[in-house]
């Protein structure tokens, strides 16, 4: 059971470093994002430790069930709504942005809106389904697509454009304090783990976290190639310039025997199949925890039918989404996005603290009885 | 019920989603080469050739037909609009990988028109880019005798399939935009000549100052450019040297290089390793006295490079990078500033050593 942990942690990892992450991170290459990629899976890494003893106390079940152990039925509304908001934003941010890729490199004359429509279905669909389809569907797309990930890193890679001159530039600016920003989408990386908090009701009742460490070593190699390629293919004042840093920098790699000669192509591919199971996840976890804020919820994380809540929260969001796309444009999507990681950071650090508080031997016996 | 209905609402999208950007192969015409040349018009200072392959069912040498437009134009992206009320068919830029910049531009000023090229979705970033000299629609608009699909000809030029020289060397659109803008590397692009109007030469390259021609280099200048360039390349071929009376063939080259302070000044060490075959040489020469060949060898190759490298230097361009390893060792407070002094007061050191493959079915 420890590779769903894994799976859980990794589409976290790949979807952001492809879409949002890289904007903030490369904008500030000289001003501290070295030193927020060196920081980050520190932090990262301990908040997984933290999470993962919290929740081995409370085995099988989610945040919604372990919140209303201790705290008053308002309450928990209120937070589990704001919860779902911000999962909810999460996705609605990639499948947006990734909407904008689709329609700039496949088929600029078609209209966003029925490309992000169709692409929404599929992933209302997806979520909408039992908590164990969803973990089984995000395994089949993970394996399906770590090949990708690895063959376009590889390509990468060995191009002989790399140049180890601009890395080392700008790894040089190591010692320059990280903003804001860049620290919380570079830790934005380590926060899969997060997804635990619902798919936790799946995972059985003496279960041992294993391989912790390596799983945040892994992420941190991830993050430190998905930065510093780029770099070595554009140089360290081009790379600034690309709004879509990686689908330049998949572009960039000849594939002389190839089925196709554009690695661009592998690449929307991948990014695609890893949008689309990112959202589902995402979209899944906010319908959770929605559903645990309306009254006469029944939690069952292998339920034969969709709750009828779940049709109802996914046709909010899927509403939601649209509204915000036709509010905000492209350029706001990247300005709010580096709010919102600020925002996600700080509120999923404190969810983290708190839940491990609440785990505590001592805190512990406070809980209601009825609800244990 | 609900899964039918779910399904029927699906469906009813994805057909509306299919019908509206789509145009058919057959609707299409595929440029295969573009040329951006500069007029003397101050109002429409652009000029666009555009080859556009026609497709054809018999696939045979001699058999490739194109369709050349040009046209005046005030800036590139009006330009390919006005050319669109020219032609039948939709242009798609999808499978053009040659693009050629006058001559004229090149000495003016690249930075716009590369800028179009990276900005566009449809041009790859691995198109190759050249200087048509003496202008691009000249190269464009050749129409080789042997060529077997559209377009066909320069593109082999510029990739590794075909012909592989060791004079030519390949700027992809990538590079280009890097070197554009990076602080310690400028550009360099190939020089494509039209020989007997039915064929192409690419054996020199030109060295830019950022946006504009600074010099050209003549083809063993190049060659020798290219060598010092290998990392650029993939390619197993490398050319050779010519010291009379020996021509050797380079096998492999490695070339390393640093800085080092020594007092006032700032010397550049570079240490190039090459295993090398002989392709030319009086007999037993070898044989005699390997280590003077070798020696005269080495020393012939150090001097031509250093040769070249203070001819390059003399003209004030930065194609191999210098300055940007410059960067990476030392921090200097305002780059654009100090590099051109810094530059100008190097003293290069160049070291071969070469070591010996084999001379060939002869001794």
């Amino acid at each position: 059971m420890n590779r769903y942990v894994f799976y859980h942690y990794f589409i976290v990892c790949f979807t952001n470093l492809m879409l949002l992450v890289p904007y903030h991170l490369i904008s500030d290459r000289f001003d501290g994002a070295v030193m927020a990629i060196l920081i980050s899976p520190i932090v990262g890494g301990i908040l997984f430790y933290m999470l993962t003893n919290a929740i081995n106390k409370f085995p099988g079940k989610g945040l919604p069930e372990i919140i209303s152990m201790y705290y008053p039925t308002w309450f928990v509304r209120i937070f589990l709504v704001y919860k779902a908001m911000l999962t909810g934003f999460a996705s609605a941010l990639v499948v947006s942005s990734y909407t904008v890729i689709v329609t700039r490199f496949l088929n600029p004359d078609a209209n966003p809106y029925i490309i992000l429509m169709v692409l929404m279905l599929v992933c209302a669909y997806g979520a909408t389904r039992s908590t164990a389809s969803v973990n089984f569907l995000l395994e089949i797309v993970l394996i399906i697509n770590i090949p990708g990930v690895a063959f376009v890193i590889y390509k990468t890679f060995t191009n002989p454009l790399l140049n180890w001159d601009a890395i080392h530039i700008v790894a040089d600016h190591v010692a320059q304090a990280p903003s804001l920003v860049s620290f919380a989408s570079a830790s934005f990386v380590f926060t899969g783990f997060l997804n635990l908090l619902i798919f936790n009701r799946l995972l059985p009742a003496n279960f041992k976290f294993k391989f912790r460490w390596l799983i945040t070593l892994s992420a941190f190699f991830i993050l430190l190639i998905t930065f510093f390629l780029p770099i070595g293919i554009h140089g360290t004042e081009t790379v600034s310039q690309y709004l879509y840093l990686w689908s330049a920098t998949a572009d960039s790699t000849r594939m002389n025997f190839g089925f196709i000669e554009r690695m661009l192509f592998v690449f929307i591919i991948v990014l695609m199949n890893n949008a689309v199971a990112f959202t589902i996840v995402g979209w899944h976890i906010s319908i959770e925890y929605m559903r645990g804020a309306l009254p006469n919820n029944v939690i069952d994380p292998d339920e034969p039918e969709p709750h009828v809540y779940s049709y109802y929260v996914v046709v909010g969001i899927v509403l939601i989404t649209l509204i915000l796309k036709f509010l905000i444009d492209e350029m706001k999507v990247l300005q709010l996005g580096g709010y919102f990681l600020i925002l996600r950071l700080f509120s999923e650090a404190v969810t983290t603290i708190w839940l491990f508080l609440l785990s505590r031997k001592k805190v512990r016996k406070y809980a209601k009885n009825d609800a244990a | 019920m609900m899964r039918l209905s779910l399904l029927i609402v699906y469906l009813s999208i994805s057909i509306v989603a299919s019908g509206c950007g789509f145009k058919d192969i057959d609707k299409r015409y595929f440029a295969v080469g573009m040329g951006i040349d500069l007029t003397d018009n101050e109002e429409k200072p652009y000029r666009i050739t555009l080859k556009l392959g026609v497709p054809s069912i018999e696939i045979d040498a001699g058999k490739s037909k194109t369709q050349v437009e040009i046209i005046e134009t005030s800036n590139i992206a009006e330009g390919l609009r006005l050319l669109k009320a020219q032609v039948d068919k939709e242009i798609d830029f999808g499978h053009c990988n040659v693009f050629i910049l006058g001559e004229n531009l090149a000495r003016s000023n690249i930075a716009e028109a590369v800028n179009w090229m990276t900005r566009r979705r449809d041009i790859q970033k691995v198109a190759a880019i050249g200087i048509g000299r003496p202008d691009a629609e000249s190269v464009v608009k050749v129409q080789p005798v042997i060529e077997r699909f559209p377009g066909n000809a320069l593109g082999l030029f510029f990739s590794n399939d075909a012909t592989e020289s060791s004079y030519t060397f390949i700027e992809l659109l990538t590079d280009l935009f890097r070197r554009l803008n990076e602080k310690g590397l400028d550009p360099i692009l190939p020089v494509v000549m039209v020989q007997k109007d039915s064929t192409y030469i690419v054996n020199r390259v030109a060295l830019l100052d950022k946006e504009k021609i600074s010099i050209v280099l003549e083809p063993d200048e190049t060659q020798l450019l290219i060598q010092l360039l290998a990392y650029l390349k993939k390619a197993n071929l490398y050319g050779g040297f010519y010291s009379p009376p020996f021509a050797i063939a380079i096998q492999t080259i490695r070339t390393k290089y640093n800085f080092q302070q020594n007092g006032p000044a700032l010397h550049l060490n570079m240490h190039i390793k090459q295993a090398i075959t002989f392709d030319e040489m009086p007999t037993d020469a070898y044989f005699n006295d390997p280590k003077k060949t070798i020696n005269q060898l080495e020393t012939a190759y150090s001097e031509a490079v250093k040769q070249l490298l203070v001819k390059i230097q003399e003209a004030n361009v930065d194609p191999l990078g210098f300055g940007l390893r410059y960067r990476a060792k030392y921090h200097l407070h305002d780059f654009e500033q100090e590099w051109p002094d810094i530059y100008q007061s190097i003293k290069f050191d160049v070291s071969t050593t070469m070591s010996v493959h084999g001379t060939g079915l002869l001794k």
